[in-house]
C-alpha cells in the first residue's frame, strides 16, 4: 500500500492568486521534456480523486474560502505543495491591502518550493517530496489546522476632493 | 496428469472458468490500461509510466480516506461493479447474448445513477451524457446480437461459438460499427464526453467526479472487467483461433489508440447523431446481408 | 355459481356506485368505496379461480343463454348510444352527435340482418386464458387505485376548483368504470361488448371533465369524440362480421378467418382508437388533466387495456399475413414515436402518458408479429405494465398533490422529502426498465420474436433505447439529493398507504417469479392459441427457459449485502463531503441540517450567492413535438389507410 501510494500521486493544482507564472512551468512538466507521468502523476484537475495539492500565488480574502474548501475535499492521506514564493510567503504581493500571506497560514503545507517561478526540475524534486511525506501517511492521519490570521484591513482613505468623485459618479450613471 | 490434460480439464468446467474468468478479467483489464497509458505516452514522445501503474493507482485507492457525498452514491458504485461481473458470469456461462446486454446496460445505469444521485452540476452533466452515449450504442449493440443469431439462428454464446467459420467473415460492416461502441466504451476520444481519463477536461471528471478514494476504485474495477469484456468481444469475432482473434482484437484496440490520439472530443450530440446514421446503417446493412 | 358471481363482478360495482352516489356523508361514500375494492377484488380472484376448474383443453368457461338474450345486448346497447347522444346534443358537438347517430343506426341494423340458423343458444359470456389475464389485472390494479382514489379525493376536494363535481358523481362513474371493463373483458358475443365498450367511453368522458372548466370540458370531448369515432367502427366491424358470416360472436370472428378479414380489421382500428396508439393519441395526453386515480384507472388497469385486449383477441384471427405485418408496423410506430415523445417531455404525467402509449404500441406490435413468442410477450407486458404504470400513476398524483407540480425537474431531491411514495415511485420506474422484473424480460422476448421482420426490428431497437434514456432521466432526477443522516417519516393517509404498498408488493411479487409466471402461465396460453400456426417460432420459446431470473436478483442481493456490511456500517458522518463546484461552495456547518437546494448554492461575484440549476437533456431545439407529433400521425394514418385497402382488397 506504502508504495502503491508512492508510486501514484495524483495532483490537483489550485491557482490561488498566482500571475501564472508558476502555473505554465508546471503544466510544462508534463511535456515530453520533463515528463512527469512516468512517476505516475496525473493531473487530475478535482480535489475529489487527488493526493497533492498544489497551490500557486498568495492567499487573499476572497480566495481563503475556495482554497480551505478544496483542500478539505481532498480525502487524506494528502499533502500540500507551495509552489513558488507567493504560496510561502505572499512574495512580492504580501503587503498589498487584500493578501493574506502565504498559503500556510490557511492550511497546513508540506513541501515549500521557492523560486519566481521554480525551476521545473526544482518543481519536480518538489513534488518527489511530496511524495515521500505522503508515504508516511495514512488514511486516518490527523492534520493540523494552522491557527487563521486576522488581518485588519483598514479602508483606504476617502479622496480629499469630494467633487472629483461626484463627477466620476455621474460620469458612471451616464 | 499432465499439462495439457489440466488444462482441458478446467476449460471444460464452466466453474472454474467463470471464477478464473472472475479474477483474471481486471487484471486483463489494467494490462489494457496500463498499454494505453505506454503507447499514448510513446505517440506524444514522453516515457509514459510504469507498466504496474494502474495496479498501483488501485492500490493507492482503496488506502485513501472513503469520503463520499452520501449513502445511495455508494450502493450504485457496488452494483455498477456486481452487474460488471454478472455481464463476465453470463458469457462465460454461454447465456443468451440480450440478457448479457441488457445487464451490461443495467450496470452502466447504475453509474450514471450513482452520479446522478449527488448533487453535483459536474457529476449530473457527466451521467446525462453518460445516458446519451447509452442511447447511440445500444441499438448498434442490439443489432450486432440480432445478427448473430440471424446467422447462428440462437441467442446463446456457446452456440455462436460453436460455428466452423469466423464471425467476422459473415459481419464485416457489423464490426466497423462495434468498433464505434467499443470506443464509447473504452472512453475514447471523438467520443469520451462523459468522462475521460485525460485531465482537465471541460466537467472536471464528469460522472466519476464526485466518487473518492475506494468508491473510485470500485468504478475503477468495474471498468477493467469492462474493457475486458469488450476486448473479449472483439475477440470473438475471430472465435475459431485464439490467437487470430487475439490479433484482431488487439488492431482494433491500438487502431482505436490511435484514433484517441488524433482526435479531439466532439459534441455528445455530435456522437448521437453519428451512431444513429454511419454505424447503424453499417449495421442494417450487414443485417440485411445476413438476412435469409 | 360462477355466473352469478360474474353478475356480481359486473353489478356491484354499478350498485356500489349508485349507491356512493346516493350516500350523504363522506364517510359512508368511503366505506361503500372500499367495500366495492374489496369485493372486486375478491370476487375477480374467485372468478378466475372458478373458471379454472372448468375441464376441457383451455378451461374455458362459457355462459350460454337462449337466443332472445342478445336483444338484451341491443337494448342495452341502444340505450348507451342515447346517452352519448344526448350529451352530445348538450354540449353541441354534431361531429359526436353525427357518429351517435350513425352508431345507433348500425347497431339497430345488426339486429335485422339474418343470423345463423343452426345456432340455438347464443355464448354470452366467455372465460379464458385471455380474459382471466384481463380479470386479474382489472380487479386487482382497479381495485388498488379505488383504494388510492378514497384518500386522494379527500384531498383533492380542499383545493379542488369551484367548477368540479362532486366526490359522489366521482365514484359513481369510477367505481361502475370497474364493472363496465369486468363485463368488456368477458364478454363473447358482440352486441354486448359493443355496450360495455360505449359504457366505457362514456365513463371516461364524464371523469375526464370531473373537475370542470375549460381545458377539462374541450379534453373530456376530445376524448368522447376519438372513441366515438372508434365506436362506429366497431360498430360497422359488427356489421359487416354479422353481414358475412350471420354470426355475433368473437367466436364467428376466429371461426371463419376467410371472410372476416375486413370486420376483423375494422374492430382493430376501432382498437386502436381505445389504446390512443398514433394517430388517436391526443385523447389520452388530454385526459392527464383529470385526477390522478383517473389517469391510473384509464392507462393501467381499464380504458386502454380493452384496446390492446380485443387487439390481441381477433389478431389471431388474420389469415393475411401483410395485414399482420401492417398492424405489427402500427403498433411499432407507436412504439418508437411514444418513446421518443416521452424522452423531449418535463411533464411527469405526460412523459407517462406517452410511455403507457409506447408500451401499448409494443403490445400491438407483439399481436402482429404471428408468432406465440410475441404473443406471450404481448400478455405479459399488458400484465406487467398494468400493475407498474398502476402504482407510478399514483405516486405523480400524490407528489403532484404535496408539491403542486408534476414538472420531473421539480421532482429533484424528493426521496428526503416523501421517502414512502418516492420508494415506491422508484420501485416502480425500475421495474419498468431493469432486469429481472417483467417489461423488461418482456420486451426482451419481443426482440427476439421479430428477429425474422428486419424493418420492424429497427423500430423495436431504437424504441426500447429511447425508453431507457426517458426513464434513467427521471429515476436520477427523484433520487438526486444531499445528505441525510435519516429518513424522514412521512405523513401519508392509510388508503394511499394500502394501495402503493398493494401495487408495490404485486410488482416484486411478479418481478420475483417472472420466469416461472412466464413459463407456467404466458407460454401455454400463446401455445393454445398458434395451436395451428405452422411456421411458428417453435424453438425460441424453450431457450428463455434457460435462463432464470434468479441469477440476477442474487447478484442484486449480494451486491446490497456488500454494500451493507462493508460501506453502510462504516459509513461516518466526518467522512461527507459537499460536492466539488470548484471550492465555491457555501460552507455549512452541519451538513445533516442542509437544506436539500442548498448544496447546490455556491458564492459568486461579490460574494453573492447563487443557485444553481441543472436540467435533463429534453432535445429542445432538436425535436419539436408537434412536428413529429405530425409526422407520426401522418406515418399512421397511411398505415391504417393500408390496413384497410389491402383488407378490401384482400376479401374481394
Amino acid at each position: 500500500m506504502t508504495k502503491a501510494t508512492s508510486k501514484s500521486p495524483w495532483i490537483v493544482h489550485f491557482n490561488c492568486n498566482s500571475c501564472n507564472g508558476c502555473d505554465i512551468e508546471f503544466l510544462a512538466c508534463l511535456t515530453p521534456v520533463y515528463d512527469v507521468e512516468r512517476l505516475g502523476v496525473v493531473h487530475v484537475g478535482n480535489p475529489k480523486h487527488a493526493d497533492i495539492l498544489v497551490v500557486t500565488g498568495s492567499v487573499n480574502h476572497r480566495n481563503r474560502r475556495v482554497l480551505k474548501n478544496v483542500y478539505e475535499q481532498m480525502p487524506s492521506p494528502k499533502v500540500v505543495v507551495a509552489m513558488g514564493i507567493c504560496p510561502a510567503t505572499g512574495g512580492i504581493f504580501a503587503d498589498c491591502y487584500n493578501v493574506i500571506g502565504g498559503v500556510g497560514k490557511v492550511i497546513p503545507v508540506d513541501v515549500y518550493v521557492p523560486g519566481c517561478p521554480p525551476k521545473p526540475e526544482a518543481m519536480i524534486d518538489g513534488i518527489i517530496e511530496a511524495v515521500g511525506i505522503l508515504e508516511k501517511k495514512r488514511c486516518n492521519t490527523e492534520t493540523v489546522r494552522p491557527e487563521l490570521p486576522v488581518k485588519i484591513v483598514k479602508p483606504a482613505p476617502a479622496p480629499a476632493s469630494a467633487p472629483a468623485s461626484g463627477a466620476s459618479e455621474k460620469a458612471v450613471a451616464n | 496428469m499432465n499439462l495439457t490434460e489440466f488444462f482441458r480439464s478446467v476449460w471444460n468446467n464452466p466453474t472454474i472458468l467463470t471464477i478464473l474468468a472472475l479474477l483474471f478479467a481486471p487484471v486483463f483489464g489494467c494490462v489494457l490500461m496500463s498499454l494505453d497509458r505506454k503507447i499514448t505516452a510513446r505517440m506524444q514522445g514522453r516515457m509514459g509510466p510504469p507498466w504496474l501503474q494502474p495496479f498501483y493507482d488501485l492500490c493507492k485507492l482503496f488506502g485513501k480516506q472513503p469520503l463520499a457525498l452520501h449513502r445511495p452514491q455508494i450502493m450504485y458504485a457496488v452494483l455498477h461493479l456486481v452487474f460488471m461481473m454478472l455481464v463476465v458470469v453470463l458469457l462465460v456461462q454461454g447465456q443468451d447474448l440480450l440478457m448479457v446486454l441488457f445487464v451490461q446496460a443495467f450496470s452502466v445505469i447504475c453509474l450514471v445513477l450513482g452520479g446522478m444521485s449527488v448533487r453535483s452540476p459536474y457529476s449530473w452533466i457527466g451521467s446525462q451524457r453518460k445516458i446519451l452515449q447509452m442511447l447511440a450504442y445500444e441499438p448498434v449493440l442490439v443489432l450486432l446480437i440480432l445478427a448473430v443469431n440471424l446467422r447462428d439462428s440462437s441467442f446463446l454464446a456457446s452456440k455462436v461459438m460453436e460455428n466452423p467459420q469466423p464471425l467476422l467473415f459473415s459481419m464485416p460492416l457489423l464490426f466497423l460499427a462495434f468498433l464505434c461502441v467499443v470506443a464509447i466504451e473504452f472512453q475514447k476520444s471523438p467520443f469520451d464526453v462523459a468522462t475521460s481519463h485525460h485531465a482537465h477536461q471541460e466537467i472536471v471528471k464528469g460522472i466519476t467526479l464526485e466518487f473518492s478514494g475506494p468508491f473510485l476504485g470500485i468504478i475503477e474495477i468495474a471498468h477493467c472487467y469492462e474493457m475486458a469484456i469488450f476486448f473479449g468481444l472483439m475477440m470473438a469475432f475471430w472465435h475459431t483461433s485464439l490467437l487470430a482473434g487475439f490479433l484482431l482484437a488487439f488492431c482494433s484496440f491500438l487502431f482505436l489508440l490511435i484514433l484517441d490520439n488524433a482526435f479531439s472530443r466532439l459534441t455528445s450530440y455530435w456522437m448521437l447523431r453519428y451512431m444513429w446514421t454511419v454505424p447503424l446503417t453499417l449495421a442494417l446493412a450487414n443485417l440485411i446481408w445476413l438476412w435469409r | 355459481m360462477a355466473e352469478w358471481l360474474l353478475y356480481g363482478m359486473m353489478g356491484i360495482p354499478l350498485v356500489c356506485g349508485v349507491l356512493a352516489l346516493l350516500a350523504g356523508s363522506d364517510r359512508l361514500r368511503n366505506g361503500i368505496a372500499a367495500f366495492s375494492a374489496v369485493a372486486v377484488a375478491l370476487g375477480g380472484l374467485a372468478l378466475v379461480w372458478l373458471s379454472l376448474q372448468t375441464p376441457g383443453p383451455g378451461r374455458i368457461w362459457s355462459l350460454t343463454a337462449p337466443l332472445q338474450a342478445g336483444w338484451i345486448g341491443s337494448a342495452l346497447e341502444l340505450v348507451i348510444i342515447g346517452v352519448i347522444f344526448a350529451v352530445a346534443l348538450r354540449i353541441r358537438n354534431f361531429w359526436i352527435a353525427l357518429f351517435g347517430v350513425i352508431q345507433f343506426i348500425l347497431a339497430l341494423a345488426v339486429n335485422f340482418l339474418p343470423a345463423h340458423e343452426e345456432e340455438t343458444r347464443l355464448v354470452l359470456f366467455r372465460i379464458d386464458d385471455l380474459t382471466r389475464i384481463m380479470l386479474l389485472v382489472t380487479s386487482l390494479v382497479g381495485a388498488s387505485i379505488l383504494i388510492f382514489a378514497i384518500g386522494y379525493m379527500k384531498e383533492h376536494a380542499k383545493h379542488a376548483p369551484p367548477t368540479a363535481g362532486s366526490n359522489a358523481r366521482f365514484f359513481f362513474f369510477f367505481i361502475s368504470f370497474i364493472g363496465f371493463m369486468v363485463g368488456l373483458v368477458c364478454s363473447n358475443h358482440l352486441s354486448f361488448f359493443s355496450f360495455f365498450w360505449e359504457a366505457t367511453t362514456f365513463c371516461s368522458y364524464a371523469l375526464i371533465g370531473q373537475d370542470g372548466g375549460e381545458a377539462r370540458r374541450v379534453n373530456a370531448v376530445r376524448a368522447l369524440f376519438i372513441n366515438s369515432f372508434g365506436g362506429v367502427l366497431l360498430l360497422g366491424g359488427i356489421f359487416l362480421l354479422k353481414w358475412y358470416t350471420g354470426g355475433e360472436s368473437f367466436d364467428a370472428v376466429l371461426a371463419n378467418k376467410s371472410v372476416t378479414l375486413l370486420p376483423a380489421v375494422l374492430l382493430c382500428v376501432a382498437a386502436f382508437t381505445k389504446s390512443a396508439l398514433f394517430p388517436f393519441q391526443s385523447w389520452l395526453l388530454g385526459a392527464m388533466v383529470a385526477p390522478t386515480p383517473v389517469s391510473a384507472m384509464l392507462h393501467a388497469a381499464t380504458m386502454v387495456k380493452a384496446g390492446v385486449y380485443l387487439v390481441m383477441r381477433i389478431t389471431p384471427g388474420f389469415y393475411n399475413e401483410r395485414a399482420m405485418m401492417v398492424v405489427a408496423f402500427a403498433g411499432a410506430l407507436s412504439f418508437v414515436g411514444g418513446a421518443l415523445l416521452a424522452g423531449t417531455q418535463s411533464n411527469g404525467k405526460k412523459v407517462l402518458a406517452y410511455s403507457t402509449i409506447s408500451n401499448l404500441g409494443l403490445v400491438v406490435a407483439c399481436a402482429g408479429i404471428d408468432s406465440p413468442l410475441a404473443y406471450a410477450a404481448g400478455l405479459a407486458i399488458i400484465t406487467f405494465h398494468a400493475i407498474s404504470k398502476g402504482l407510478l400513476f399514483l405516486c405523480v398524483g400524490r407528489i403532484e398533490q404535496k408539491i403542486g407540480s408534476r414538472d420531473i425537474e421539480d421532482m429533484d431531491g424528493l426521496i428526503f422529502k416523501m421517502p414512502f411514495t418516492t420508494c415506491a415511485a422508484l420501485l416502480g420506474m425500475m421495474s419498468m426498465l431493469l432486469p429481472p422484473f417483467g417489461m423488461l424480460l418482456s420486451k426482451w422476448l419481443a426482440i427476439e420474436a421479430t428477429i425474422r421482420s428486419p424493418f420492424l426490428l429497427v423500430f423495436m431497437v431504437l424504441g426500447s433505447a429511447l425508453t431507457v434514456f426517458f426513464w434513467a432521466k427521471w429515476i436520477g432526477r427523484m433520487q438526486n439529493t444531499g445528505y441525510h443522516e435519516h429518513m424522514p417519516r412521512e405523513d401519508i393517509g392509510l388508503p394511499m398507504r394500502i394501495s402503493m404498498t398493494l401495487l408495490g408488493l404485486m410488482i416484486l411479487g411478479t418481478g420475483v417469479t417472472t420466469m416461472f409466471i412466464f413459463g407456467k402461465v404466458f407460454v401455454p396460453m400463446a401455445h393454445a392459441v398458434f395451436d395451428d400456426v405452422p411456421n411458428a417460432n417453435w424453438q425460441a420459446l424453450s431457450e428463455p427457459g434457460t435462463f432464470s431470473a434468479v441469477v440476477i436478483f442474487a447478484a442484486v442481493g449480494a451486491g446490497l449485502l456488500i454494500y451493507y456490511f462493508v460501506f453502510w456500517r462504516r459509513f461516518r458522518k466526518e467522512n461527507v463531503r459537499l460536492p466539488f463546484l470548484c471550492g465555491e461552495n457555501i460552507e455549512i456547518d452541519n451538513v445533516d441540517q442542509d437544506n436539500d437546494i442548498r448544496s447546490y448554492d455556491f458564492h459568486s461575484v461579490c460574494g453573492k450567492v447563487e443557485h444553481c440549476v441543472f436540467s435533463s437533456y429534453y432535445f429542445h431545439g432538436v425535436i419539436n413535438e408537434k412536428l413529429v407529433t405530425m409526422c407520426l400521425n401522418w406515418g399512421a394514418w397511411l398505415i391504417i389507410v393500408v390496413l384497410i385497402g389491402n383488407s378490401i382488397a384482400a376479401t374481394r
